[in-house]
C-alpha cells in the first residue's frame, strides 16, 4: 500500500498520457503516469521483436504532432528527431509507377506522365488543401464547446469556432462544407482523372478508419490528415530517428525532466470512485495511488466500461459510451528483410523512392473492394498498404545489409466473422506478403522474419478496445463536441476529478498530441 | 400581337404547379410549358395498358398541407390517400407489417424481438424531432451560411432556438442524427436484424448510397419531413392527380398550360433571361424564366455553357446525380397471392429490405456499374385502394427497384425479369398473372423526360448537395448566374420529392422581391 499522494494520476503512457503529464507538470502539479507494458509509449513504441530488427509494432509515422506541443516541451531537447519522408511511390502492376517527390516540379512532371491535364490542377488542389488545413487548424486545440450549454466559457469558444468559420473566403467556406461531407472518392474526382493519382490521394481518407474512400465521411478523414505539420511543413509525414518509439521516449524525457514520475509494468484494475468523486487507482497487484486529479489516456470504452464501475456513471452515458463506434480494419505488419525487395515498376536510378512510404493503392476502385471485402466481417483479399522501409532512414532500425519493413495494411475487420486466432492472423500475413510481392517478385526469397499485428492482437497488446488506432471511429456523428459523448467533449467526465486525455477526445486519433495537451488546459481551468 | 409573360415555367413538376398556381393567383400571368406528353413529368400517371393507369416515375408523397389549404385543392378534386401498412417480404416467405399506428407496431415487434418493441416509440420520437427542424427549414429558402444577412440571421435564430428548445439532452442527438450514417443510427437503437432492414429501406430511397454511408440518416429524415416517410402517401388517381389538381387551380387563376412542347433554349440577352425559344422556332417573351428542370439540365442545354462562368461550369459537372432507380409497372389479371399475407397488408407498401447489410451489399454492385441479382424493392398495389386504376378485378402493381445504376447500361428486359423474379419468391402465382408491363431505366428517364442520368430528385439528397448547397454552393436560393433565370425543381432546396415547397419558396421570394 503506497500512500504517498500525488496531484494527478495519468493512467496510461501513451503519447497523450504523456504529454498530458508533461503539462500539468510544467504548471506545478505532481504527477505520476502508469502504464501496464513494460516501456512507455502505448501503440507509439518500436519493439525488438526478432533479434537486430527494431519493429514498428504499431503507429509508424509521424505528422499530426502539434507544433506547440514540440516546442513547448522542447521534444528537440530530449532526443526528438524527426526525418521527413520525402517521397511516395505507388508501384503498379501493368509495370508503370507514380511518384510524390519532395520538389513540387518532380512531382508534376510525374504526374503528368499519367494526365497532363492533373498535373496542372495538382498546384491548385496543393494550395486549396493547405488554405482548407490552415483554416481548421485552429480547432483543433480547442476544448470543445457544449453547443446546449451557455457559460461563458462555451460561448466564448463557440464564438471562436463561428470567428474562425467565417474568416473563410467564401468559396473555401462552402467548399469545406462539402468536403466534410462528402466521400475523398468523389472529391478527388472533381479535381483528378488519373487513376493511380487517385488511388494514392484517397489513402488519406481511409486510414485508420473503416469506411471505404466511396463513403461519404472520408472527405474528413482527407482533410484531417492534411493538417499535419512538421516544422509548419504540411501533408509532410515523418519518421522519428528510432521509430516512434524515439518519439515517446522524448516526451517521456521531456515529462521526467518536469518531475514526472513514471512507473511501468503497473496495470491499473479501477479508478476508485468515493461520493461521485475520483480519489486515485487500484493497480491489479492491488497497489493503491491516490490523487486530487485522475486522468485517463486510455480509448472511452476501456476507460468507462472496464476501468470505472458503472454505479458510479448515469445511464445515459453509459450508453452513448457502448454506442461509441470502435469497429477498426487496421492492421501493422513487419517483415525483417535479407536485402532490399525489388520492386519490377521501380526504374533504374529511382532507387531513393525506397526512402519514402510504398504504396499499394493503385486506383480508388482498388481501395474500394478491398473496403468491401473486409466490412461484413472480412479482409481484403487484395489489401491496401502504405509500407516504410525505416532501415533506409535509421541504420540502427536493423543489422548491416538487412533491412525492415514496416506496413500499415487495411482492411482485416475487428470484428472477423468467427474471431481472430493464429491461423487466421497467418491466413492474412499471406495475403498481404501474396499482393506485396506482385509488385516486388523477390519479396518472398528474402523474408527472414515476419510478424503481424491484427485488431485483435492491438487490442491484447495496447488494450486499445477492437485495435483502433484513433480510439474510434472519425466519423462525423463523434466529432468535436460530440467525441466521446455529446455533453462530455469536453475532456471532463461524470465522475468529478476525472478526466480523459485519449484520442477518444476531441481531435481524435494520430500523433497529434493534442487530447493530451487539451486535456491539460481544461484540468488546469479546473484545478489551477 | 405578342405577349410577354410575367412568368414562364418549363417544366411541370408538382415544384413548377406550385409555383404557377402562386404566381397566377398573385395576378402575375404565367406559362407553364411540359416538354413531355404527360402533365406532371415523371409525376404523372398514365395509362400504359387497356384500362390500366400507374404511376410513371415518383410513386408516392404529397403536397404540404401549407399549400393544399393555400391553393383549396381540396376544391380542385384532390383527395389523399395514406397507405397505413409496411410489409417486410423476408426469406422462406416470412413477413412482418408495421401499421402506422406505433402501438400496433409495438405489439408486432413485441413478438419477435421484445426488446427492440420498448425502444421503438422512443426511436420515434426522436425521428420526429429531426423531422419537425427539417419541416421548419424546409418551409423557407436556404439560408446563405457564410456571412448571413440580417433577415437570415434571424431565421437561423429561430432555427437554433427550436433546436435548442428539444432540451440538452436530445439537442445533440438530431445533431448527431443530421449526419450519421442509418446503420449507425439503427445499430443504436435496436437488435433485430429484419427490424433494422426494415427502418434502413427509407435511408436509401432514390439514393445511389449504402446503409453505410453517413448522410443517409438525413435522406431517410428528408423523406419524413416531405410527408413521404416509411408509410407511403398517394392521391385518388395516383400521383398524377395531384399534379391535375395543381394545374386545375392554377389555371382557374390564369395559368396557361401546354404539354408536348419542347423547349430549345431559354433566351438570353445581356446576361438575362428574356424567354424561351420552342423547337419550332418560336420565342416566347418573358419577364422571368423559372426552370423545373435540374441543373445540369438546366446549364447545359437550356442555357449554353459560354454563357456562364467556366467556374460555374465545373461545378455543375461535379453535381452527383448517379439515378439508379428503376420503376416496373405490371397490369395484372388477378391480385397475386402473397403468401401469409392478408389483402389488408397488401394495401399497404411491401418492402424487400432484410437487412441492413442486404442494402449495401446491393449498392456493393453498383458502385461498379452492376446491377445486384437481390436488389431492394419496394412495391404496392394501388388498385387495391384505388378502383379505377385498374379494370374490375384486375390490379396495378407498382415496382421501385434500387439499384439499377445510370452507367451500367442495363435493360428493360433485365430489369423486369429481376423484378418479377424477386417479388415471385413471395408471390409465386405473380408472374402468370402478368398482362402488360412498363419498365423505365434511369437511362429511360434521361431519354424521355431529360432527368440528368435519370435521377428522380435532381441531384442527390446527399448533405454535400442539401441545404445551402443544392444545386450549387452560392447559388442556393433558386437564383442563378443569369438574371431573371431562376431554378424551382427538385434540384434546388428542399430537394426531391412531391412537396411543392421548392414552387412555394420561390414564389414567397419573387413575391417578396
Amino acid at each position: 500500500m503506497n500512500n504517498h499522494k500525488y496531484d494527478a494520476i495519468v493512467i496510461g503512457g501513451g503519447h497523450n498520457g504523456l504529454v498530458n503529464a508533461a503539462y500539468l507538470a510544467k504548471a506545478g502539479k505532481q504527477v505520476l503516469v502508469l502504464e501496464r507494458r513494460h516501456t512507455v509509449g502505448g501503440a507509439t513504441i518500436t519493439e525488438e521483436v526478432y533479434p537486430g530488427f527494431k519493429y514498428l509494432i504499431a503507429s509508424y509515422l509521424i505528422s499530426l504532432l502539434r507544433s506547440e506541443v514540440i516546442q513547448e516541451l522542447e521534444l528537440a531537447r530530449h532526443g526528438l528527431e524527426i526525418m521527413p519522408l520525402e517521397s511516395t511511390f505507388v508501384p503498379l502492376l501493368d509495370g508503370n509507377y507514380l511518384a510524390d517527390w519532395p520538389d513540387h516540379d518532380a512531382t508534376k512532371h510525374e504526374i503528368s506522365r499519367h494526365s497532363k491535364r492533373d498535373a496542372e490542377a495538382y498546384d491548385e488542389y496543393s494550395r486549396t488543401m493547405r488554405r482548407l488545413a490552415l483554416a481548421v487548424r485552429p480547432l483543433l486545440d480547442l476544448i470543445p464547446p457544449d453547443p446546449t450549454s451557455v457559460t461563458p466559457n462555451d460561448l466564448a469558444t463557440m464564438a471562436k469556432v463561428k470567428g474562425t468559420l467565417s474568416g473563410l473566403r467564401k468559396d473555401d467556406f462552402y467548399l469545406l462544407a462539402r468536403l466534410m461531407t462528402m466521400s475523398a472518392g468523389d472529391f478527388l474526382d472533381e479535381w483528378f482523372e488519373s487513376t493511380p493519382l487517385k488511388g494514392t490521394k484517397a489513402t488519406s481518407g481511409i486510414i485508420g478508419t473503416f469506411m471505404g474512400p466511396r463513403t461519404p465521411g472520408t472527405g474528413y478523414v482527407l482533410l484531417h490528415h492534411y493538417i499535419g505539420d512538421i516544422d509548419g511543413v504540411f501533408r509532410a509525414w515523418g519518421f522519428a530517428r528510432g521509430g516512434t518509439g524515439g518519439l515517446s521516449q522524448a516526451i517521456a524525457s521531456a515529462a521526467r525532466s518536469l518531475g514526472v514520475e513514471i512507473k511501468v509494468n503497473s496495470p491499473v484494475a479501477q479508478v476508485i470512485v468515493k461520493n461521485g468523486v475520483a480519489t486515485g487507482v487500484a493497480l491489479e497487484n492491488g497497489d493503491e495511488y491516490f490523487a486530487d486529479i485522475i486522468v485517463s489516456n486510455a480509448d472511452a470504452k476501456r476507460t468507462f466500461l472496464k476501468l470505472v464501475d458503472s454505479k458510479n456513471l448515469p445511464d445515459d452515458f453509459i450508453n452513448d459510451i457502448k454506442r461509441f463506434r470502435i469497429s477498426s480494419p487496421a492492421c501493422k505488419v513487419n517483415l525483417a528483410l535479407d536485402g532490399l525487395p525489388e520492386f519490377t515498376s521501380l526504374p533504374k536510378g529511382k532507387e531513393a523512392l525506397l526512402r519514402g512510404s510504398i504504396e499499394i493503392a493503385p486506383s480508388i476502385d482498388y481501395l474500394e473492394r478491398a473496403y468491401d471485402d473486409a466490412k461484413y466481417g472480412g479482409w481484403s483479399r487484395k489489401p491496401f498498404m502504405d509500407a516504410l522501409i525505416p532501415s533506409l532512414l535509421d541504420p540502427g532500425m536493423a543489422p548491416p545489409g538487412k533491412h525492415i519493413m514496416s506496413m500499415f495494411v487495411e482492411y482485416a475487420s475487428s470484428d472477423l466473422e468467427g474471431g481472430w486466432n493464429e491461423e487466421k492472423k497467418a491466413e492474412f500475413l499471406d495475403v498481404v506478403i501474396d499482393t506485396l510481392a506482385e509488385y516486388a517478385p523477390n519479396l518472398k526469397n528474402i523474408i527472414l522474419h515476419k510478424h503481424i499485428m491484427t485488431p485483435w492482437d492491438l487490442e491484447n497488446t495496447f488494450g486499445l478496445t477492437a485495435g483502433h488506432i484513433f480510439h474510434g471511429e472519425l466519423s462525423l456523428q463523434q466529432l468535436f463536441f460530440l467525441r466521446p459523448s455529446p455533453q462530455w467533449s469536453n475532456y471532463r467526465t461524470p465522475i468529478q476529478n476525472f478526466y480523459m486525455c485519449g484520442s477518444s477526445t476531441h481531435p481524435g486519433g494520430c500523433i497529434t498530441g493534442a487530447p493530451g495537451r487539451n486535456a491539460a488546459m481544461a484540468i488546469l481551468e479546473d484545478r489551477p | 400581337m405578342t405577349t410577354i409573360y410575367d412568368a414562364i415555367i418549363i417544366g411541370s413538376s408538382p415544384n413548377a404547379l406550385t409555383l404557377a398556381a402562386y404566381l397566377s393567383k398573385a395576378k402575375e400571368r404565367v406559362l407553364v410549358i411540359e416538354p413531355s406528353k404527360y402533365l406532371g413529368g415523371i409525376a404523372s400517371t398514365t395509362s400504359f395498358a387497356e384500362g390500366f393507369q400507374a404511376d410513371l416515375g415518383l410513386m408516392s408523397g404529397q403536397l404540404n398541407s401549407k399549400i393544399i389549404n393555400e391553393l383549396s385543392l381540396s376544391d380542385y378534386g384532390l383527395e389523399v390517400i395514406e397507405r397505413n401498412s409496411i410489409t417486410s417480404l423476408l426469406a422462406n416467405q416470412k413477413s412482418f407489417t408495421l401499421s402506422s399506428d406505433p402501438k400496433e407496431a409495438v405489439n408486432v415487434i413485441q413478438s419477435f424481438a421484445p426488446r427492440d418493441a420498448e425502444r421503438y416509440q422512443k426511436f420515434l420520437e426522436l425521428l420526429n424531432l429531426a423531422k419537425e427542424l427539417l419541416e421548419s427549414a424546409y418551409l423557407i429558402t436556404p439560408l446563405q451560411a457564410h456571412n448571413p444577412s440580417v433577415v437570415e440571421r434571424e431565421q437561423l435564430a429561430t432555427l437554433l432556438g427550436q433546436l435548442h428548445a428539444y432540451g440538452r439532452r436530445e439537442m445533440p442527438e438530431v445533431i448527431r442524427l443530421l449526419v450519421m450514417s442509418s446503420r449507425d443510427l439503427l445499430d443504436e437503437w435496436f437488435e433485430n436484424t429484419e427490424l433494422k432492414g426494415l427502418l434502413a429501406s427509407l435511408s436509401v430511397r432514390a439514393l445511389t448510397q449504402g446503409t453505410f454511408a453517413s448522410g443517409t440518416t438525413f435522406n431517410l429524415l428528408h423523406h419524413l419531413a416531405i410527408g413521404d416517410g416509411y408509410f407511403r402517401t398517394t392521391a385518388k388517381g395516383g400521383i398524377g392527380a395531384i399534379c391535375q389538381a395543381l394545374a386545375k387551380a392554377a389555371k382557374s387563376f390564369g395559368a396557361e398550360i401546354l404539354t408536348d412542347t419542347k423547349v430549345s433554349s431559354i433566351d438570353i440577352n445581356d446576361s438575362t433571361a428574356t424567354g424561351v425559344k420552342l423547337e419550332n422556332g418560336e420565342i416566347i417573351k418573358a419577364t422571368k424564366v423559372i426552370s423545373d428542370y435540374d441543373a445540369r439540365y438546366s446549364f447545359t442545354k437550356l442555357v449554353s455553357p459560354i454563357d456562364l462562368e467556366p467556374e460555374f461550369n465545373r461545378e455543375v459537372k461535379h453535381i452527383r446525380y448517379k439515378g439508379s432507380v428503376a420503376r416496373v409497372n405490371l397490369a395484372l389479371s388477378d391480385l397475386p397471392s402473397f403468401t401469409g399475407l392478408n389483402q389488408e397488408a397488401l394495401k399497404g407498401t411491401l418492402v424487400i429490405s432484410p437487412s441492413v447489410a442486404y442494402i449495401e451489399k446491393a449498392f456493393d454492385r453498383a458502385k461498379y456499374g452492376q446491377m445486384s441479382s437481390q436488389p431492394f424493392i419496394e412495391a404496392c398495389i394501388p388498385s387495391l385502394s384505388d378502383p379505377t386504376l385498374a379494370p374490375s378485378g384486375k390490379h396495378v402493381m407498382s415496382i421501385w427497384l434500387q439499384y439499377v445504376p445510370y452507367k451500367g447500361n442495363i435493360s428493360q428486359e433485365q430489369v423486369e425479369n429481376l423484378a418479377i423474379t424477386k417479388l415471385s419468391e413471395f408471390a409465386p402465382n405473380l408472374k402468370s398473372l402478368v398482362l402488360q408491363s412498363q419498365v423505365l431505366t434511369p437511362q429511360d428517364f434521361e431519354a424521355e423526360f431529360n432527368l440528368s442520368e435519370g435521377h428522380l430528385y435532381g441531384g442527390e439528397m446527399m448533405l454535400s448537395q442539401a441545404f445551402f448547397l443544392r444545386p450549387l454552393a452560392g447559388f442556393a436560393q433558386y437564383q442563378t448566374p443569369i438574371e431573371k433565370l431562376y431554378l424551382c425543381g427538385a434540384a434546388t432546396h428542399p430537394g426531391g420529392g412531391i412537396s411543392g415547397l421548392a414552387g412555394r419558396n420561390l414564389a414567397n421570394k419573387l413575391s417578396f422581391n
